[in-house]
């Protein structure tokens, strides 16, 4: 649904817009050994890393800039914890968005049992663990470079999701992510810039973390 | 030998059919005339206020030719398929109305939030604001740059403190909590258990909503389509769910045994009459009073109602075997006239008694024109209507058709050994039905439950429950509120809605639709602007913090304060909450709440009567409850027809009126007794039954009782018939229809045999 995929603006980040990038000249073969073997490769099930957001608003002609650390649970779900400018922390799961603001007030949406969150979310969440024959599922799979530097395009097949996110790149280096951006189609975007990536694994800490 | 082949009665016979038909055409081709087979206008409105029944009823009429098509797959583009191949099909036949959106979308309300942002904020929100300003713009400064964002972050320049993403995150949380389906490649679907549902949510097109449609009703085509669309393609299942469907299911079944209970009825009659009397004469004059009946019937339905209902064409196949009584006693009569006696004189010799025995059963009926089912009027109305042509039938059109050789005397029927007087065992049975009826009271419970009065079939049974699985909920119900005007109305419903948010949290409801949920009322429009206003001295630092100018943000703000009205709402969703709206009625203002999944009703029913101008539809609970004092109150109307009844035996017959009167009683305490003793509940219909029975059992005893020749045949087959009328009853799968054959059937028989203990033996 629209208004979910508008929550997911949030990851636009500054791109390009004037053009489509270059990867999505190059389908990917699902099939092919070489692009099983790179998918295979991404083995970390839960990560953590230092991002940085920059929200692109386009009519405004404004960025947005934040930085905070985000932790990727095999098991939970997402928790993006902004540090700066404002303090706040965003909880992604299956079923619902929580949010804690600087103030303390704490908002919870259940999204239970829609089909568009939980497409957008899952696909986020096979972008991050490295699935992306899992997001050929809701999204057309685009691939090109190599296991050292390497760009995943996305384009989502749903036509309630694509009236919003035109599409989604991914850059990384061997199993990192460097970049992840998505463009909306009124040309709006956020890219995140992630830094220190690594497996993450602190159980005590994620029940704390994810229940806000 | 009496020439009076056009007596008073006669002529009266032709007029009363020439002025009944003419009338009745007349109003047919002015009026038109509909059948309904809507079960809801079986139910009583009393008890209801005028005004909410109104408006509920204008709230289910839109509900009429809604249905909701359920089409699954394991696969998600099968069960697409199916459901745009079944919507395609149906379209082109023009039974579905074309769709113009798929779904109520909530970005649908942007628009609005331009507009109106600064005063449709939620109670929450503005209590934020208003006591602590500064930690408010702490909150949305922390949304703004957090990763995710509930709206466009274009609208930063006019909506610097992000209230548009509060606005959209609670109607996506309410939308969410409404209906799992939401769009999905063009579809409205959701996944349960590995399967996935594509919703059809559509309308019937009116032509195609009459199960009497030349081309087929439009739901026996959505069942061939969806048939044939499950056997081409291998797993798909379709799910069906609506009134429309129940509609279809009850007015086809009604049909069905419309054509059996008349068929079994007439053949059994026939064949009885024709072993009987060997002669087909008899058939045809039997048939000709049968015809008048029905004739008279019917004019005087269409004269009275534009709409004859399904059931009252049930019921009204019982007159087969009533109005045929009327001939049978007159045949029977005819037959064994003296010598000398002409078809007038046979008529005038038994016009007390049929005049007794058309007046006591017509009574009965009449007392049932105080019931408050609409449908019981109609059918007493039909009935009464079809005796009394019946009647002038046999007074006034027989004896200028009956024949000498309409009579075989060597028949069966004059064969079969008479009665003649003996001690009467009237009082045996009197002990006897009170010791029924005394040891049956102790087992007696006086119960009505409406889930009785109509079965689904398995396929829609199974459909119904599927469709509520995915829903989530099985019931809706609505609450209306009344207000004095269009701003009282919604206030009221603002706090109503309140009360059912919390209702929701405590597990008494799974979620209600209302009015103010999407447009909050005026008085908290003004508050969620004054609120607003406390945020003026912060736009300017705000709006630095992102990094924009604060000129667009600080004219949206300051904006004057435009109470938004439905209207104002995107063209969609006004076309949705329009039908929570039945307006203004009677110079009163109407809005009502839909409410999903009640599993507290009484909880809901305590808060709504906290509520001014609010009243609660429970249907079903309602009218049972209703049903249950109306069936104690049909012991008011026994002792009224026992004391109409009486008063007419004896203006009739003097002193052995009183002894005719033991006839109801043995009736009404014998047909209590057995049916309390098989377990039977005893429920309106069971009452309103037998009520009818007296009217209709004290014929025996009145013929019975009679001086001279003791019609003791006329008797019995005048029994034989009404059974096997109401008996065929017995196999309706219409609770009502059923509980009536059964209770009859009883009743009659009882008086039947206290008619042939009133002083006879066999000879």
């Amino acid at each position: 649904m629209k208004r979910l995929a508008v929550i997911l603006i949030s990851f636009i980040a500054l791109m390009p817009v004037f053009a489509e990038p270059e990867v999505f000249s190059h389908p990917a073969d699902l099939s092919d050994p070489g692009f099983i073997a790179f998918c295979d490769s991404f083995q970390n099930a839960s990560l953590s890393a230092d991002f940085t957001q920059i929200r692109r608003l386009e009519r405004l002609g404004i960025e947005l800039e934040s930085s905070g650390k985000v932790i990727i649970s095999e098991n939970v779900g997402m928790a993006w914890l902004t540090e700066t400018p404002y303090e706040s922390v965003m909880i992604v799961t299956d079923s619902a968005v929580k949010q804690k603001l600087a103030n303390g007030t704490v908002s919870e949406m259940d999204v239970s049992g829609n089909i568009i969150y939980t497409a957008i979310a899952d696909a986020i969440q096979n972008v991050f663990s490295g699935d992306f024959r899992s997001a050929s599922e809701e999204f057309s799979v685009f691939f090109t470079g190599s296991d050292n530097s390497w760009e995943i395009g996305l384009i989502p097949s749903d036509q309630a999701v694509s009236a919003f996110i035109s599409y989604i790149t991914i850059k990384g280096e061997g199993t990192v992510f460097n970049e992840v951006a998505m463009v909306q189609s009124d040309g709006n975007s956020v890219i995140y810039e992630f830094r220190n990536m690594e497996a993450w694994d602190n159980s005590d800490e994620e029940a704390a973390l994810f229940s806000i | 030998m009496r020439k009076q082949r056009f007596s008073p009665s006669s002529i009266f016979f032709c007029v009363f059919y020439i002025a009944a038909v003419l009338i009745a055409a007349a109003m047919v081709s002015t009026k038109g005339i509909d059948i309904s087979t809507d079960l809801m206008t079986l139910l009583p409105t009393n008890g209801i206020p005028e005004g909410h029944s109104k408006a509920e009823m204008q709230i289910a009429e839109r509900q009429n030719d809604s249905v909701n098509i359920f089409v699954s797959h394991e696969d998600f583009n099968k069960a697409k398929e199916g459901a745009e191949l079944l919507s395609s099909q149906l379209e082109s036949e023009g039974i579905l109305i074309p769709s113009e959106g798929i779904s109520f979308d909530v970005s649908q309300f942007a628009p609005v939030l331009g507009r109106y942002r600064y005063q449709l904020l939620d109670e929450d929100t503005v209590s934020r604001i208003a006591e602590n300003p500064g930690s408010f713009q702490a909150e949305s400064l922390s949304r703004i740059f957090s990763t995710f964002s509930l709206s466009s972050m274009d609208t930063l320049d006019e909506d610097p403190f992000q209230l548009d993403s509060i606005m959209l995150s609670r109607l996506i949380a309410m939308a969410s909590s409404l209906s799992p389906f939401m769009p999905k490649d063009g579809v409205l679907s959701a996944e349960e258990d590995g399967i996935w549902y594509v919703l059809l949510q559509r309308r019937i097109a009116p032509e195609h909503l009459d199960i009497s449609n030349a081309g087929g009703s439009g739901i026996s085509i959505i069942y061939e389509k969806g048939d044939a669309l499950e056997e081409s393609i291998p797993g798909l299942s379709i799910y069906y769910s609506g009134l429309p469907f129940h509609s279809y299911e009850s007015a086809s079944s009604a049909q069905r045994e419309i054509t059996i209970i008349t068929t079994a009825s007439l053949l059994l009659i026939m064949l009885m009459f024709i072993i009987l009397f060997r002669n087909i004469h008899v058939v045809g004059l039997f048939l000709i009073s049968t015809f008048f009946s029905f004739l008279s019937a019917g004019a005087v339905i269409l004269i009275f109602f534009r709409e004859i209902h399904i059931l009252t064409l049930i019921f009204g196949t019982t007159l087969i075997g009533t109005s045929i009584d009327y001939a049978i006693h007159y045949y029977l009569a005819y037959a064994k006239r003296g010598e000398g006696e002409g078809a007038g004189d046979v008529s005038l010799k038994l016009g007390r008694n049929l005049l007794t025995s058309f007046l006591s059963t017509v009574l009965c009926y009449l007392l049932i024109l105080f019931s408050p089912y609409s449908i019981l009027r109609q059918v007493a109305l039909f009935s009464s209507a079809g005796l009394f042509g019946a009647y002038i039938t046999v007074r006034g059109f027989f004896p200028v058709i009956i024949r000498p050789w309409m009579v075989k005397s060597n028949a069966l029927a004059f064969r079969l050994p008479g009665m003649r007087p003996h001690r009467s065992y009237i009082p045996l049975l009197l002990i006897a039905s009170a010791l029924i009826f005394i040891t049956a009271l102790p087992k007696a419970v006086i119960h009505n439950d409406i889930t009785r009065f109509y079965t689904m079939s398995p396929r829609l049974l199974e459909s119904e429950m599927t469709a509520g699985k995915i829903m989530g909920y099985t019931s809706v119900s609505y609450t209306i509120i009344e207000g004095e005007d269009e701003r009282d109305a919604r206030e009221k419903d603002a706090s109503y809605s309140k009360a059912l948010d919390q209702l929701a949290e405590e597990d008494a409801i799974t979620g209600h639709l209302s009015l103010s949920s999407f447009l909050p009322a005026p008085s908290m429009q003004e508050r969620s602007h004054d609120a607003s206003m406390a945020l003026v001295p912060l736009v300017e630092s705000q709006c630095s913090a992102i990094g924009i100018d604060s000129g667009k943000a600080m004219d949206a703000i300051s904006a004057p304060l435009d109470i938004a009205d439905l209207e104002d709402l995107p063209e969609p969703i006004e076309a949705m909450l329009s039908q929570l709206v039945p307006g203004e009625i009677d110079g009163k203002f109407y809005i009502a709440s839909m409410l999903f999944g009640v599993s507290d009703g009484a909880a809901v029913r305590e808060m709504t009567m906290d509520h001014d101008g609010a009243f609660y539809f429970q249907k079903s609970t309602d009218i049972s409850m209703q049903l249950d004092m109306l069936t104690s109150s049909i012991l008011r109307i026994f002792a009224i027809a026992s004391a109409a009844i009486f008063i007419l035996l004896a203006v009739m017959y003097g002193r052995r009126g009183l002894a005719l009167f033991s006839s109801p009683l043995i009736i009404i305490m014998s047909t209590i007794g057995i049916v309390v003793w098989t377990g039977m509940d005893l429920d309106f219909f069971f009452a309103v039954g037998l009520l009818l029975v007296i009217g209709l059992g004290l014929d025996y005893m009145v013929f019975a009782s009679s001086s001279g020749e003791k019609p003791i045949m006329a008797i019995t087959l005048s029994y034989a018939t009404t059974a096997l009328s109401f008996g065929t009853l017995l196999f309706s799968s219409f609770g009502p229809v059923h509980i009536f054959g059964v209770v009859v059937f009883i009743g009659i028989t009882a008086a039947y045999i206290a008619a042939l203990g009133a002083g006879y033996r066999r000879e």
